[in-house]
């Protein structure tokens, strides 16, 4: 999935034996069941049966199942928070951004495969549209408080990030655009415009749609945490000296 | 961004406005029309057939990386079957000057008009 996040991390490996076939197995069939353990997608654990051994790269005997939808639905659930528990940044970075980095009752069952697809390749990257990455120096101050509340003064460099969710949103988007403007008539709604399709937010529809929302919206806050800490790294290469907080400077 | 595609029949136009949904991102002449892709869409409508069509060559253009400049549609009914050609996306060759995000229900319209068919709508970018 594109070229920021490691996707995936290790779940335990599981040897099925006897005590006596483990002490006579192979002791490569431990090495390898513990690198499939830490294969991208892996689900609950990498499991090595009786008659484990040697394979290429995996156990003959070994046993392992993969959902490519595991780590997406967990950003979908996550949000900025699953990019933090991922290496994107830090605790303290979550108190600074909206819902607390992670918007509830996200559903990412109904986010469709294609949104789904979409996204792979794109966590990480700006797009394009009004989304934008500046580099901004502070020239002037108007109100001195607010100004220190949010660690702001002359001379200072502010990075501003603008981004949202990505190609998972706008099929989303898509998707529910089509589906409430077909159904507008079983819902009572008389649309003057086609583009005001919409759907009363208790029926199902709505509920369906509230979910998916709150998945992009969780993807939208992983995106912009991803490249926050990008930013974070680039300044901390090209500019030693420098310190890029998203916390207040006292 | 708008896109508009008129043709003597209804397949000619959404025809035509797929080739002006990728004009928008790039000088169609930049794109060789190598590999085909087929889609296929149902939609109660016309004008949401037209949106469903654009999607599909938005979605495909994103999910392959890929610009297409050739398009063949045969309608039946609610239902499209559509071929594109194209080739892999090349920054360098195609200097793409957009990323189209969606097709919109804005001023959404497939009519006939004057002996010719025209299919319109605006497309996010």
């Amino acid at each position: 999935m594109g070229n920021s996040p490691a996707w995936g991390h290790a779940v335990p490996a599981v040897i099925f034996a006897s005590e006596t076939l483990v002490r006579e197995m192979d002791q490569k069939v431990y090495e390898q069941a513990v690198n499939v353990a830490k294969l991208p997608d892996i689900v609950k654990a990498s499991y090595a049966m009786p008659d484990a051994n040697w394979g290429y790269g995996f156990p003959i005997g070994g046993v392992a199942a993969f959902d490519p939808d595991l780590e997406m639905d967990a950003m979908l659930l996550g949000g900025a928070r699953w990019a933090v528990e991922n290496g994107w940044g830090f605790t303290e970075d979550l108190e600074r951004i909206e819902e607390s980095g992670q918007m509830l009752h996200a559903k990412p069952d109904e986010v469709s495969q294609q949104a789904k697809q979409r996204q792979r390749d794109e966590m990480g990257t700006l797009g394009s549209g009004n989304h934008y990455l500046e580099v901004q120096e502070v020239t002037a101050v108007f109100e001195p408080a607010i100004a220190q509340v949010f660690g702001l003064k002359i001379d200072g460099i502010v990075v501003m990030i603008h981004c949202g969710s990505r190609g998972l949103g706008h099929q989303i988007g898509t998707e529910f655009l089509k589906r409430m403007a077909m159904s507008a008539q079983q819902h009572g709604v008389h649309m003057p415009y086609r583009e005001l399709a919409c759907a009363p937010i208790d029926s199902d529809l709505g509920r369906t749609y509230l979910g998916a929302m709150r998945a992009a919206i969780n993807c939208a806050l992983a995106n912009r945490q991803i490249l926050t800490h990008l930013v974070r790294q680039v300044f901390a290469d090209m500019l030693p000296q420098s310190v890029l907080s998203s916390t207040t400077c006292p | 961004m708008g896109v508009r595609g008129v043709g003597l029949t209804k397949a000619q136009a959404f025809e035509q406005a797929a080739l002006a949904l990728t004009a928008v991102v790039t000088d169609l002449q930049t794109i060789e029309a190598r590999q085909p892709i087929e889609v296929e869409c149902e939609a109660p409508d016309d004008e949401l057939l037209l949106a469903d069509w654009l999607n599909s060559l938005i979605y495909e253009m994103s999910d392959r990386k890929m610009l297409f400049s050739r398009f063949s549609v045969q309608l039946d009914g609610q239902r499209l079957h559509g071929q594109a050609w194209g080739e892999s996306l090349d920054p360098a060759r195609h200097h793409p000057a957009v990323e189209i995000k969606g097709a919109t229900y804005t001023e959404l319209r497939v009519a006939q008009e004057k002996g010719e068919w025209v299919a319109q709508t605006v497309v996010d970018v």
